[in-house]
């Protein structure tokens, strides 16, 4: 008895369909377990299209502190993108020939508000003060608040185009409140604080969910 | 480091239902400070309103004897009651819930984080005082009017569960302040929005642990109470029960 | 990428997963815009908030509030903690005042009418463009006749109500006021009992025992927040806990609250005020002296008709009752106790004889002027002139009768009136709508609006030249009441206008220049005028503000929020004036056999009058009492809802000798068999998308019948009779969405175990 003769279009479909509903149930799989542990497919970060072309190098190189555009950094939730009043006050006199800086100064005539388009993203539901991180790590490292900075934005003095260069997804934050700052601190910040913490005097950062998410 | 480590507070609400008169003036500015969806007529005739507080009016009957219904329309009184998340002890909405989205914290607040809720409504059911609310749609603001939204708190979307928070983000603008300062919380720090607004002083709010806070003092008054307390939820919320001229007098006859 | 674990739970439970995560990778765009108040929470832009000290302008009281303000935008309102009257709280129609600023349907810029009048087409156009067109029109009724221009505003006071009164003298214009339920019977009754021209701050805060005729001050009646304030303190402050009894009609939030609700039949709150007032004498109770004063020496005798059992019939209260209230009112161990009286007790034909025998209680008990009690108002110390009675004007405002507005109609009847003016002021819904304003107003040329939103009577305009909100405008507010002593609040602009509007003040001030009316008008604009008014503060050296040079007052006075002196008070008066009998009874609109039930009017604490009806928080306020929201509703007796076989919803039409009305029953428990409440408010033609064709306007069925002695109108006057149609619609309502806990049966009065 010999076998019955299978076409050949079944001969080759089965495996195929076999092979489709596998690699897409594979990649279903890798789906879930990726976005479930880890960070989501894409660019973790998505670059923004600004309506000037900010050059933050070079108003580092110019030694101009972070603070003194980003002023609200030390006092409350955000860091403040400065009023286009406060770019004027310096670009009326300096390079006002450039092209870019005379959309700025012709925003600053219309009296519109300027658009920036957003860098940094925190997932939903989170707030983040600027105000405890930067002044816990200026004063614990003894430096100046707009050294901080860099440790989440990164060397924005390098860069072109501001852009992400954290994460800033919950493992980001919660990895350091759990004891990866640290690594941020100076060796002598670091003993200190964990001499404190050890003996209660001063309490751990919070991993209370309350402390962020509200 | 000077900071000292502090005990952490434990917030406490206490309502004076003698001093209640009913005005909803907590109701919207607890609506303004929380980005509470805006209540339409469609949504409340789908019973689906959402008050973080609200103010429940009960008929009284004058008479001892008689149910509200019984007695003539001149013999009958009116009780408020401002109700909000009683931030419960023992919260029966906590244990519900699979994904642990509700959860206590060190300053006795029940808290509802956002991000881990799926909106399976258990904690809702289970929740003794009807005051958890859930979003059935995505909240719809017209486009001007978010100018106004608070941005130190969460637009919850569809799908979520919300409640009264005692204006966490409130406490944690006093928690930076008290650091800030290197000092113990004191009354005033902190402040929700209901009670900030409170024309009639019904409500107060503050860290029970400090002796000298204004709710510790409260919380021994003849009049307190807690909210279906005999059920074991331990509320963090006091209740000062109004004071009834009648009621006093029937005593008077038991 | 936005996608999250939870959505990707939601995901994961659907049938294409696999594909959905694929399209899920893309951002939306939008979201990334900082300056977007986009849904997402991170958008929405943060930074600094900023608190400035300003003026409440949600009702006419004053109350001096705080405004948090982030990156330019307005987010919450408080109360001001320095301020006299408010003491840092707010009432919910103060916490709505962002949300008149950030209203979806505010008039953008100046417009021009396209269509017929009243059609409510606009098209927009420049400020320019307006002006150039109202400018000449203005000018050509400067050489007219007097009365050829009409200008309408709500009842101005402090800097703004000057600029106006002056550009209408200067223009020879007829200027009206209106308020839909405003309360010139209380002032006539004042006038009379205290000789006083403002109104008087009720101490309650100190007070022991509160008779309150009619007067729902615990539901928005004057001052909702002074009034709360003093309440608190009355229940449980520092001394005994007072007693508070309410004479009401209505069961109203204030009726609720109190000890005792005396319910009384609709306009005779003056007979069993005077029959108290009577028991209180006869039992040698109260000061003797006054009592004298009050009867012209007759002492209980000239009261005899108004003894307990003979009034019994008419107020519908138990002579055991009366007296009995009376002999508490009095006692000495009540004392301080206070009488107060307004609302629907002024509202009647006979309204100022109901209050002013409420008002006559006070001197009985000896508490004018004195803490506990009624608390006399000094005149401000600035004014339009140095004189007590231009200091009063300043503050008092103005207010224009029914009689007046009767006129007025007629004049644009015949056509004399060939433009009108109008700000803040919605007379086509909130007069009588018998008196036909709408019609008379179609045939004035000219109607310029200066509204921030088309309401019903914008739509009748040519042009609107929208003015700023007070959040973003200057003005002074010197409160009527005031705290008890000289105090004027500030009202400065805490964000740049939302929208293209000019303040009103500006606008009249530019026409002035226009129209060369410099000599009566020199300001520029009105910071100036307020700059000025405060320069007079700032001679005075003292009370709260003071400062070295002028620029540091003013900068103290902007912060502060006003400027107010606890000491500069009234001083003991002795004036008791006799009691006038006059005019006792009642008189109503349509016969008790046609039309059974009196029509009472109320405001609920959310939109009050009308005037908050386009702002959806208050709209979406529960009324305390029902629960009710959005809706007009009536409110029937519950046991005669069931004898008339209505149930909750059932749509009515409630008809008057003026006209007709739907609305919805509510079966209250604690309303009158004889008396139909329906709140005021709805019913409104315009007035942006949470207000227009909503409800019913109970205003428009009114009868325009006089009160007898200060000829306002007695909205309380009018019988109506009830049918049902047959349809029914749901009550938006609080009550019933969720189980209540009943807490009363179960908790003892005192737990001192737990």
């Amino acid at each position: 008895m010999s076998l019955p003769k299978v076409p050949l279009a079944v001969k080759v479909l089965v495996p195929l369909v076999g092979l489709v509903i596998g690699l897409g149930g594979l990649i279903v799989t890798v789906g879930i377990l990726k976005a479930w542990w880890s960070t989501p497919f894409g660019p973790a970060v998505v670059k923004a299209s600004q309506p000037i072309q900010f050059r933050h190098d070079l108003h580092v190189a110019a030694e101009i502190d972070c603070l003194f555009c980003h002023r609200e950094a030390l006092k409350g939730e955000a860091a403040t993108i400065p009023s286009v009043q406060l770019c004027v006050f310096c670009h009326k006199v300096v390079l006002k020939d450039s092209p870019e800086i005379a959309k700025l100064l012709s925003i600053d005539q219309s009296g519109e508000s300027l658009n920036w388009g957003r860098v940094h993203r925190l997932p939903d539901h989170v707030q983040f003060i600027h105000e405890a991180h930067v002044v816990f790590f200026s004063e614990q490292n003894k430096v100046q608040p707009s050294q901080v900075c860099s440790l989440c934005h990164g060397d924005v003095g390098k860069m072109k185009v501001a852009e992400q260069v954290r994460n800033l997804k919950m493992r980001d934050c919660v990895d350091c409140h759990r004891g990866g700052y640290f690594n941020y601190l100076t060796p002598e910040a670091e003993a200190a604080i964990k001499e404190a913490v050890t003996s209660g005097q001063r309490r751990a950062p919070p991993s209370d969910c309350a402390t962020c998410h509200y | 480091m000077a900071i000292e480590r502090k005990p952490e507070p434990k917030w406490v609400m206490v309502v004076d239902a003698d001093r209640c008169s009913g005005c909803q003036a907590c109701v919207v500015a607890c609506q303004a400070e929380n980005n509470v969806p805006l209540n339409t007529d469609a949504i409340f005739n789908q019973k689906r309103a959402h008050e973080w507080i609200r103010i429940e009016r009960y008929w009284v009957s004058g008479d001892p004897d008689k149910r509200p219904d019984e007695v003539d329309f001149k013999n009958l009184k009116v009780k408020f009651l401002p109700l909000m998340c009683q931030q419960c002890e023992n919260a029966p909405c906590e244990p519900v819930c699979p994904v642990y989205a509700t959860y206590h914290n060190d300053q006795g607040l029940n808290v509802q984080v956002y991000n881990r809720c799926i909106g399976t409504r258990y904690c809702a059911n289970n929740c003794n005082y009807n005051v958890r609310f859930f979003n059935f749609w995505e909240p719809v603001w017209p486009e001007t009017l978010r100018n106004q939204l608070n941005p130190d708190v969460t637009v919850r979307s569809r799908g979520i569960m919300e409640k009264c928070t005692f204006c966490v983000q409130r406490i944690r603008r006093g928690d930076r302040l008290v650091k800030r300062e290197n000092r113990d919380f004191k009354d005033g720090d902190v402040t929700p929005a209901c009670v900030q607004s409170c024309p009639t002083g019904a409500l107060a709010f503050g860290n029970i642990k400090d002796e000298k806070s204004a709710v510790a003092k409260m919380a021994h008054d003849d009049r307190h109470y807690r909210l279906l307390e005999e059920q074991g939820t331990g509320p963090n919320v006091i209740y000062l029960k109004k004071v009834d001229l009648h009621a006093a007098e029937d005593k008077a006859h038991e | 990428m936005a996608f999250t674990r939870k959505e990707f739970l939601k995901l994961a439970g659907g049938t294409t997963a696999g594909a959905a995560i694929l399209a899920a990778c893309r951002p939306n765009v939008r979201e990334f815009l900082v300056q977007s108040p986009s849904r997402l929470p991170e958008d929405l832009v943060n930074g600094i908030d900023n608190w400035y000290a300003t003026s409440c302008a949600q009702c006419g009281s004053g109350c001096g509030v705080v405004v948090r303000v982030i990156e330019g935008r307005a987010k919450k309102i408080e109360g001001n903690p320095l301020h006299p009257l408010s003491g840092g709280k707010l009432c919910v129609r103060g916490q709505a005042g962002v949300q008149a600023l950030y209203h979806p349907d505010r008039v953008r810029r100046p417009m021009k009418a396209t269509g017929a009048r009243g059609s409510g087409n606009f098209a927009e156009t420049t400020w320019d463009e307006a002006l150039a067109a109202v400018t000449p029109k203005l000018n050509e009724m400067k050489g007219a006749a007097a009365g050829s221009l009409l200008i309408v505003t709500d009842s101005l006071n402090g800097g703004l109500g000057m600029v106006a009164k002056r550009f209408a003298k200067a223009m020879q214009a007829t200027h009206a006021t209106f308020e839909p339920m405003e309360e010139s019977a209380l002032k006539a009754a004042i006038k009379q009992t205290f000789d006083q021209e403002l109104l008087p701050d009720f101490d309650l805060g100190r007070s022991n025992f509160i008779l309150s005729f009619g007067s729902d001050f615990l539901g928005g009646w004057i001052s909702q927040v002074r009034h709360s304030r003093g309440y608190g303190e009355f229940r449980q402050g520092a001394r005994k806990r007072g007693t508070l009894v309410q004479v009401d009609s209505r069961f109203s939030p204030t009726a609720a609250s109190a000890d005792e609700w005396l319910y009384v039949k609709p306009g005779a709150e003056g007979k069993l005020a005077l029959s108290m007032a009577y028991v209180i004498i006869k039992s040698g109770l109260g000061d003797a002296v006054a009592a004298r004063a009050l009867t012209g020496g007759r002492g209980a005798a000239a009261l005899e008709a108004y003894a307990p059992e003979k009034v019994a019939e008419a107020t519908g209260v138990e002579a055991k009752h009366i007296e009995e209230m009376a002999k508490s009112f009095a006692a000495p161990e009540n004392q301080p106790a206070i009488a107060i009286g307004g609302g629907a007790a002024g509202a009647q034909t006979n309204g100022v004889f109901n209050l002013t025998a409420i008002y006559s209680l006070n001197h009985l008990v000896g508490n004018v002027n004195k803490p506990g009690g009624v608390i006399f108002n000094p005149p401000p110390p600035i004014g339009d002139g140095t004189a007590a009675a231009d200091r009063i004007a300043y503050a008092a405002g103005t207010s224009t009768s029914l009689g007046e507005w009767k006129k007025i109609v007629d004049s644009m009847k015949q056509g004399k009136v060939k433009a009108a003016l109008i700000r803040n002021a919605d007379v086509v819904h909130g007069l009588p709508a018998s008196l036909g304003f709408a019609e008379a107003l179609a045939n004035v040329p000219t109607v310029v609006s200066f509204s921030s939103f088309l309401d019903d009577t914008t739509y009748w305009a040519d042009w609107v030249l929208p003015s700023s909100l007070p959040l973003e405008d200057w003005a002074d507010v010197p409160m009527n009441p005031g705290p008890g002593y000289e105090a004027v609040t500030f009202q400065q602009p805490v964000v740049r206008p939302f929208r293209d509007t000019r303040g009103f003040g500006d606008l009249l001030l530019t026409l002035a220049q226009e129209l060369k009316l410099e000599k009566d008008l020199p300001w520029a604009n009105m910071r100036d005028v307020l700059r000025q008014q405060a320069q007079k503060l700032h001679q005075l050296r003292r009370g709260s503000v003071t400062g070295a040079t002028f620029e540091e007052f003013w900068g103290k006075l902007l912060q502060q929020g006003g400027w107010w002196d606890t000491n500069a008070r009234v001083l003991p008066v002795t004036f008791v004036n006799g009691l006038t009998l006059t005019n006792p009874e009642p008189e109503f609109a349509g016969d008790a056999a046609r039309y059974p039930y009196t029509l009472l009017p109320f405001q609920t604490v959310g939109i009050g009058d009308g005037r908050l009806a386009h702002l959806p928080w208050l709209q979406a306020t529960p009324d305390p009492i029902t629960t009710a929201t959005w809706e007009t509703w009536v409110e029937v007796n519950s046991k005669m809802a069931k004898d008339l076989d209505l149930r909750e919803g059932d749509i009515v039409r409630i008809e008057s000798p003026a006209g007709a009305i739907d609305a919805m029953v509510y079966p209250n428990p604690a309303a009158s068999p004889d008396v139909l409440a329906i709140p005021v408010g709805q019913g409104h033609k315009a007035y942006g998308r949470w207000a227009e064709e909503r409800g019913a306007n109970i205003y428009s069925i009114l009868d325009p019948r006089e009160e007898k002695q200060s000829g306002s109108l007695a909205w309380a006057a009018t019988r109506v009779k009830m049918t049902k149609t047959g349809k029914w619609k749901r009550i938006p309502k609080m009550e019933g969405s969720v189980v209540p806990i009943d807490f009363s049966n179960k908790v003892k009065v005192t737990n001192k175990d737990s």
